[in-house]
């Protein structure tokens, strides 16, 4: 493509630049842990392999998303106009320009699927929206919820609360592990068809509920939080957090007791280790490839949406959607230029040809929208800007009024708001918060509490309340100097007529195997990282999900390049098939099958990332899942 | 990590020929604006990203093309030089009373206003007809001098008691899909619903048309047009006629503007407002008694309350003690008016209404209108230092980063369109002018517009019958159309 005239773009953009410290020399490019957040700041060495690790993890999720779909969708990779950082990037960020993408924190689903404000069956009023986003449910006997809607002396609340109940029971679920079982439809694109009938509101053979599945599966704007109340039923804090849970895990390979530590400051004193180990139905510690217990990010301390002095927190991100690598998918999806008519090219219909994300939350489709309007409109390939997570921005408190207001026109909610992790854009350097954990809180000498601040005059009863008044945030990185690699408009993601097996992270199989047996933390999809291995040693009974995989598949380990790295091999392999069979992917079901097997990793194996690739069929060779498995030096 | 310093891109400037130092040096910053605003009458069709800053940004080059000269090759210099009647771009756009109400029948095409009218044998230089009679009017109308809730009596008078004038403009591509489907007539209106046929006002798109535009501005009566600190206003000859016809005219000031723009990227439309820095202080300021930085024309510290004539208070409220009129800020009045060709008459008269900003204009990193502000009236001032237009100030956008175009549905939307997803969320950060929404800041625009739906058929209101309130695409244009007998449906509307 001819690359723009450099005064064209110049006479008509203002763009920010990251520029170099004056005399600095340009470093490689290495991923930042988030918010670059040192949590071995007293320990270097540990601090030094959380980067090399954090540094893999990240590699393995920007190439898995230039990659794309290339097994089960067609138009879908390769992301090309996602550059890859460790090729394009430096730390310093020259010749970029960066742009921050925020969205509103409150879950716009719970809005399109429930609200007054759409067609929906529902017809949930704002302040019953509320506790509907906080808890996942409305149960009449909660005595916050009671207190909140005697709070309405009319009565209209409670009468509202009463009706909705009898129309709807299934919103009194006392299920903590999901949202209230309400179905809503499929048919979702370019709108929410409420037309369709209720029998098709399904995924497959199951009814379409609400979700995603998770006992904070709802709140998926890469946001969540959880309510502490006092006996009165008053809100004395909200822990909000936006920390990736891949984070989480690679904290835990290099030091669980650092997790532990930190579910002490950000959760409860009353945290022991063992709470935080993946346990099987019988109660047994489920060990990882390395044989050390693996991490249960759905823990009893970081579950739920209220905390307690015996469980619920929140320590960190747990709706399936909210992780950091799939903020990187759909970032990189949404690069692919699509055949829109000009009159089309919006937020909704981009989304809903790409793929890229759920539509109606205040994320996904709006990311996606920015990121291709970056690429399409300016013309820029991109990446997330590094550190690349997702972050919290700083409330806007104009509207919270505290009780001494009046006496005392001085004091200021946002005193009470602190940030346990990460930096506000003071700090940072760039227009945008990286706030990884905050809490809202007023200190115990001012004798009142949360809920004694009001929001435009209502007394503040919920996160959600909050949650309205701030944004979520991630950068992209536009290489202003490079073109675009692939300028084509592609027609909308299809299903190709020969799908090819899309295999899914290797995983030791008893912790897949504990993950799918137990019900509650099965819906809500684990992270898995890339498994960490030395030269020269053997895996056992690793576990490999393959989406469409046969039943006589050719596993291969790949080098970069592509081709075969013969030193590692495979060895035992068997399967089976969990479940159902079937898989629910965004837009469709998936039949599945799990391969487990050893790995060989000679000792010559170098260093590095390598891919794995899996086919049904003997004379094809479909592509590899690039950074499926990181070999390191032996020790 | 290094630290990294955001500069502007005159690094890439630096890197060709073209860019001249010193017009660097003069030029104003703008680190907000990715894509610059420039002093310049190009009205944007969309913008190229989506984000608050781009809409903040494409706000003020929205208002900049609007009030540029209705001569389109004016000099950049002569933006807004005070004193300067002559029309600009947003006074050749079509007042609403010009096409819809009356009795439905054909208003013509698209056609520009008259340039001149005669007043009691006076000439005037293009009027603008505030309140008046025509086939499509019924003669003065009370969104004439009322804002659009509370309802009745939603006047605004400042301080010493001048009245308000509304009035409300469509653009071309906005007129002509209401002139080509016949939607100036309530009943082609219903025809077309019941055929199915969605309400799908035109969206701009980039490299494409401007798409749908609708203006509301508010205009100050100017009782001494010689004074000095009218320089600091855009001015017109505002014209009031009655029902015999008989006119007046009279300077008016522009105090305060909405912009709403339907766009490709924001078929929820971008709900933009501006409002001219004098009119009133924030109520924070008030409330902690800061010494206030400029003369409100709609705030007074000395405001006194005023015994109210009993002939003007309905029979409910009058009682044995006198009845005032109160300094309580943003009290909506307590009568009606009479107007006759543009002057209140009776006992009855307008009286100063005290106006606080409820809402502070934010500055935020994710909304940084005021740094905004800032710099577009530098760039203003910068291509003219006498400029009037530096003295507005934008109050904020409204967009929605979730927007979902419901005339993709099947069916045909109705009463409410969507109201989530909207920014700044209006459940947490309401937006209102201080002169347009002045009793009711609690509520943004969107929230009302959300509900307007088309003009009812003239059976319906007695028939009582239940028909679908069809949604109008967030328009309220739409409902104010009529029709005196039944017309042939159209099909197929162009839009």
């Amino acid at each position: 493509m001819k690359r723009k005239p450099l005064a064209v773009l110049s006479s008509m953009l203002s763009l920010t630049v990251a520029h170099p410290v004056f005399g600095e020399a340009t470093q490689p490019f290495r991923y930042e842990v988030p918010a670059n957040i040192q949590d071995f700041a007293d320990d270097t060495v540990k601090q030094q392999a959380l980067n090399r690790l954090w540094n893999n993890n990240m590699n393995a999720f920007n190439l898995q998303a230039i990659k794309g779909n290339p097994w089960t969708n067609e138009q879908d990779s390769p992301r090309s106009n996602y550059l890859d950082p460790k090729q394009y990037g430096t730390q310093s960020d020259t010749g970029t320009l960066i742009h921050p993408i925020t969205w509103t924190a409150f879950p716009n689903r719970v809005n399109w699927y429930f609200s007054t404000s759409q067609k929906n069956p529902y017809q949930v009023s704002t302040d019953l929206l509320y506790p509907l986003a906080d808890d996942g449910r409305l149960n009449p006997d909660d005595p916050a919820l009671i207190a909140w809607v005697s709070m309405d002396k009319s009565g209209t609340l409670k009468k509202e609360l009463d009706q909705l109940l009898i129309n709807y029971p299934a919103f009194n679920s006392d299920d903590t592990s999901n949202f209230a079982k309400l179905p809503v439809p499929s048919d979702i694109c370019p709108t929410v068809n409420w037309q369709q009938p209720e029998s098709q509101w399904k995924t497959g053979k199951s009814f379409n509920s609400f979700g995603p599945p998770g006992p904070r599966g709802w709140k998926d704007e890469y946001n969540e939080w959880v309510v502490t109340r006092n006996k009165e039923g008053k809100i004395i804090r909200v822990n909000f957090t936006a920390e990736n849970p891949e984070y989480w895990f690679s904290l835990w390979h290099i030091d669980p007791g650092k997790v532990l530590q930190l579910y002490r400051q950000l959760v409860s004193e009353n945290v022991r280790l063992e709470d935080l180990y993946l346990k099987d139905a019988q109660g047994n510690t489920v060990n990882d490839h390395r044989n050390k217990p693996y991490y249960n990010p759905l823990n009893k301390w970081n579950y739920g949406n209220r905390a307690t002095p015996t469980s619920g927190g929140a320590a960190h991100l747990t709706s399936p959607p909210n992780t950091v690598g799939a903020e990187i998918f759909l970032g990189a999806a949404a690069t692919i230029i699509r055949d829109l008519s000009p009159a089309d090219y919006s937020p909704q219909e981009n989304n809903c040809v790409s793929e890229y994300g759920s539509s109606f939350r205040n994320s996904d489709p709006n990311i996606g929208f920015q990121a291709n309007q970056v690429v399409k409109n300016l013309k820029f390939p991109i990446s997330l800007s590094n550190p690349i997570a997702l972050y919290m921005q700083r409330p806007d408190f104009s509207n919270y009024k505290l009780p001494e207001t009046e006496t005392d026109p001085e004091a200021r909610a946002s005193d009470f708001f602190k940030i346990l992790r990460g930096k506000s854009a003071s700090e940072t350097g760039r227009n945008y918060d990286q706030i990884l954990h905050a809490v809202f809180e007023v200190p115990a000498d001012r004798g009142y509490t949360v809920s004694d601040i009001t929001i435009n005059g209502k007394p503040i009863w919920w996160g959600s309340q909050i949650a309205e008044t701030f944004n979520q945030a991630l950068a992209a990185t536009a290489y202003i100097k490079e073109s675009l690699k692939d300028t084509h408009k592609h027609p909308g993601v299809g299903t190709p007529d020969k799908q090819q097996p899309w295999p899914q992270p290797l995983v030791k199989n008893s912790v897949l195997k504990t993950i799918n047996n137990t019900p509650s933390i099965s819906a809500a999809t684990i992270p898995l990282l890339p498994p960490v291995v030395e030269a020269g040693s053997r895996l056992t009974d690793m576990a490999l999900e393959a989406l469409e995989g046969g039943n006589a598949p050719r596993i291969e380990f790949t080098n970069p390049d592509g081709t075969v790295a013969s030193d590692i091999k495979l060895e035992n392999l068997t399967s089976y098939t969990p479940g159902n069979n079937q898989v629910p992917g965004k837009h469709k079901l998936y039949s599945t099958i799990i391969y487990v097997f050893d790995i060989d990793i000679g000792e010559n194996v170098a260093p590095g990332q390598y891919g794995i690739r899996v086919s049904n069929y003997p004379n094809t060779s479909p592509s590899p899942v690039p950074a499926a498995l990181t070999v390191i030096a032996q020790q | 990590m290094n630290r990294l310093f955001p500069v502007v891109i005159l690094i890439m400037c630096g890197l060709i020929a073209a860019c001249d130092e010193n017009q660097q040096e003069k030029s104003v910053k703008q680190p907000h604006c990715l894509v610059k605003v420039a002093v310049s009458p190009v009205v944007p069709n969309d913008t190229m990203l989506s984000d608050q800053a781009s809409f903040n940004c494409m706000a003020w080059q929205q208002f900049i093309a609007l009030n540029w000269s209705a001569d389109l090759n004016a000099a950049a210099n002569t933006f807004g030089t005070p004193g300067d009647y002559s029309p600009k771009v947003f006074e050749t756009y079509k007042n609403v009373h010009s096409f819809l109400g009356g009795d439905g029948s054909d208003p013509g095409p698209w056609s520009n206003p008259a340039s001149t009218a005669v007043v009691n044998g006076v000439k005037v230089a293009h009027p603008k007809y505030l309140s008046r009679i025509s086939k499509f009017s019924d003669g003065f109308d009370s969104d004439d001098i009322e804002e659009a809730a509370p309802s009745p009596n939603a006047w605004l008078a400042d301080k010493r008691g001048n009245l308000v004038w509304y009035e409300v403009l469509v653009n071309k591509d906005e007129y002509d899909y209401f002139y080509r489907n016949g939607f100036y007539n309530a009943i082609k209106q219903n025809n077309a619903a019941s055929q199915g046929i969605h309400i799908n006002l035109p969206k701009g798109q980039l490299g494409g048309r401007v798409g749908a535009m609708e203006i509301k501005t508010a205009w100050l009566t100017v009782v001494d047009p010689d004074n000095p600190k009218w320089q600091r206003y855009k001015l017109a000859n505002g014209v009031f006629c009655d029902d015999t016809e008989h006119c007046t005219s009279n300077t008016v000031a522009l105090v305060g503007m909405h912009i709403i723009h339907k766009t490709v990227s924001q078929p929820s439309w971008i709900w933009s407002t501006f409002e001219h820095i004098d009119n009133a202080p924030d109520k924070a300021d008030i409330h902690s008694e800061k010494i206030l930085d400029r003369d409100y024309n709609f705030y007074s510290e000395r405001c006194t309350e005023r015994v109210i004539p009993s002939a003007c208070l309905n029979e409910k409220s009058k009682k044995d003690v006198e009845i005032t009129t109160t300094c309580e800020p943003n009290t909506a009045p307590q009568f009606g008016l009479n107007i006759e060709a543009g002057k209140p008459v009776g006992q009855c008269l307008p009286y100063p209404i005290q106006v606080v900003r409820e809402y502070p204009i934010p500055n935020t990193n994710e909304n940084p209108v005021r740094d905004i502000n800032d710099m577009a009236q530098a760039l203003i001032r910068q291509h003219n230092p006498d400029s009037v237009y530096q003295n507005y100030q934008l109050v904020n956008v409204i967009w929605n980063d979730s927007t979902v175009d419901e005339n993709k549905a099947k069916t045909l939307p109705v009463d409410s369109l969507s109201l989530t997803g909207f920014r700044p969320n209006p459940a947490a950060f309401p937006v209102a002018n201080t002169v347009l929404e002045t009793y009711v800041q609690q509520t943004s625009c969107v929230e009302c517009h959300a509900h307007a739906h088309i003009a009812p058929l003239p059976a319906a209101k007695t028939s009582h019958q239940t028909v679908p309130e069809y949604a109008s695409d967030y328009s309220f244009l739409f409902k104010l159309a009529k029709s005196k007998v039944a017309q042939p449906s159209k099909a197929d509307p162009d839009d």
